[in-house]
Parts: structure tokens; C-alpha cells; sequence
């Protein structure tokens, strides 16, 4: 018996398994490319991201963690 | 580094009068909840809480102005996440550190009051100098 091509073995190496999730993340962007830009996935998706951007960049501000440090030592 | 502290100092964020009412209410209380052993009960409760988010949201401010040269004022999104984000790790991380923190509504209510008045403070703000 054959093995078809680009099928996944779940008892695969890990270059097996990074090539089936690298084919699968392909397959998304081109989904995602053939959208229209006004279409709700899109719209939704672009929320998420903005979010995210935004916690990110809070997160990465030494400002909010140097104070949030002071307010921990102070009752500390 | 030496112009960006000259630009710091003279930036008109600092002198807000919101940013100087709370650092002033902030240290008076540590000095006397510190060192001349003065306990009001509500203030050694709340007053951290409610102070809190106008003093982090104007510093903020100054280092996304002055360190990332962002130069646009914090956004309605950015006041709610950082005010999320504070409350989480005030009232659900910390007590897992100290005894000293222990979960409380009202310190959320507060520290949410504090971000309102912020809002508001830069909302007026805008305002005015678009008028």
C-alpha cells in the first residue's frame, strides 16, 4: 500500500509534523487572502490582533512594571 | 539622554493639575502612614488604589511620548487594558505573594474611579485645546 502524498502520519518525525502545521497555516493565509477585507472573519480577526497589540505593548512598558514593583515593595 | 530629561521636566503632562493633586495625596500618605505612624483607616485602605491610575496612566504617557516617540495621547483602549491589567495583578497575584494583599471589591472600584478621572482630565484636556 502507497502512502499518499502530503498525508499525516500522527507517528511521524517532528519535520513530518512541521511541514503538515506549515501546510495547514498556508492554507489559512490563503483563505484568509481570498477574503474580502470588509468581510466579519476579517473584521473580528483585526479586533483580536489590536487587542493583543495593545496588551503587548502595556506589558513591555517598563513604566507599569517599575511602578506596579514600587506598589508590591511598599505594602510588601 | 540629557535632552530627553530637559524634555521630560518641561513637558506640560507633569503639570497637570490631576497628576500633582494625586503624587501629593500619594506621598503625604506614605510619610504619615510610614514614618509619623498617622492611620486613617480609610486611606491606608483606598487611597493607593484611587491615586494609583492617574499617576501610572500620566507616566505611561510621558514614556510612550518620550522613550517609544509615540506622540499621540493614550488612548481610550489603552486606559481600560492597563486599568484591567493593574487590577489583575493587584488583587489576584499579589495576595499570592504577601499576606499583606487581600482581595477587595472596593480597591477595584477605586482604582477604576481613579482611570475615569483620567479619562475625563485628558478628555477636557483635548477639548479645551481644540477650542
Amino acid at each position: 500500500m502507497t502512502k499518499e502524498k502530503n498525508s499525516f502520519d500522527p507517528i511521524g518525525t517532528n519535520a513530518e509534523i512541521l511541514r503538515f502545521f506549515k501546510q495547514q497555516w498556508n492554507q489559512i493565509i490563503d483563505w484568509l487572502k481570498a477574503e474580502p477585507s470588509d468581510s466579519f472573519i476579517v473584521r473580528i480577526l483585526k479586533a483580536i490582533g489590536k487587542v493583543l497589540a495593545v496588551i503587548l505593548f502595556i506589558l513591555l512598558s517598563p513604566v507599569v512594571a517599575v511602578t506596579l514593583f514600587i506598589a508590591f515593595l511598599l505594602a510588601f | 539622554m540629557k535632552k530627553i530629561l530637559h524634555d521630560i521636566w518641561n513637558d506640560p503632562i507633569l503639570c497637570r493639575p490631576l497628576f500633582l493633586i494625586c503624587v501629593f495625596f500619594f506621598l503625604a500618605h506614605q510619610i504619615a502612614e510610614k514614618w509619623m505612624d498617622i492611620h486613617l483607616k480609610w486611606a491606608d485602605n483606598y487611597l493607593d488604589m484611587l491615586v494609583l491610575m492617574p499617576i501610572l496612566l500620566t507616566l505611561y504617557t510621558v514614556e510612550k511620548m518620550h522613550f517609544r516617540h509615540i506622540h499621540v495621547s493614550v488612548s481610550r483602549s489603552e486606559i481600560i487594558f492597563l486599568t484591567l491589567i493593574v487590577g489583575f495583578i493587584s488583587e489576584f497575584v499579589f495576595p499570592y505573594f504577601s499576606y499583606r494583599f487581600t482581595y477587595d471589591l472596593f480597591d477595584l472600584i477605586f482604582l477604576w474611579i481613579g482611570s475615569l478621572a483620567f479619562y475625563l482630565d485628558r478628555y477636557f484636556l483635548i477639548k479645551l485645546s481644540v477650542k
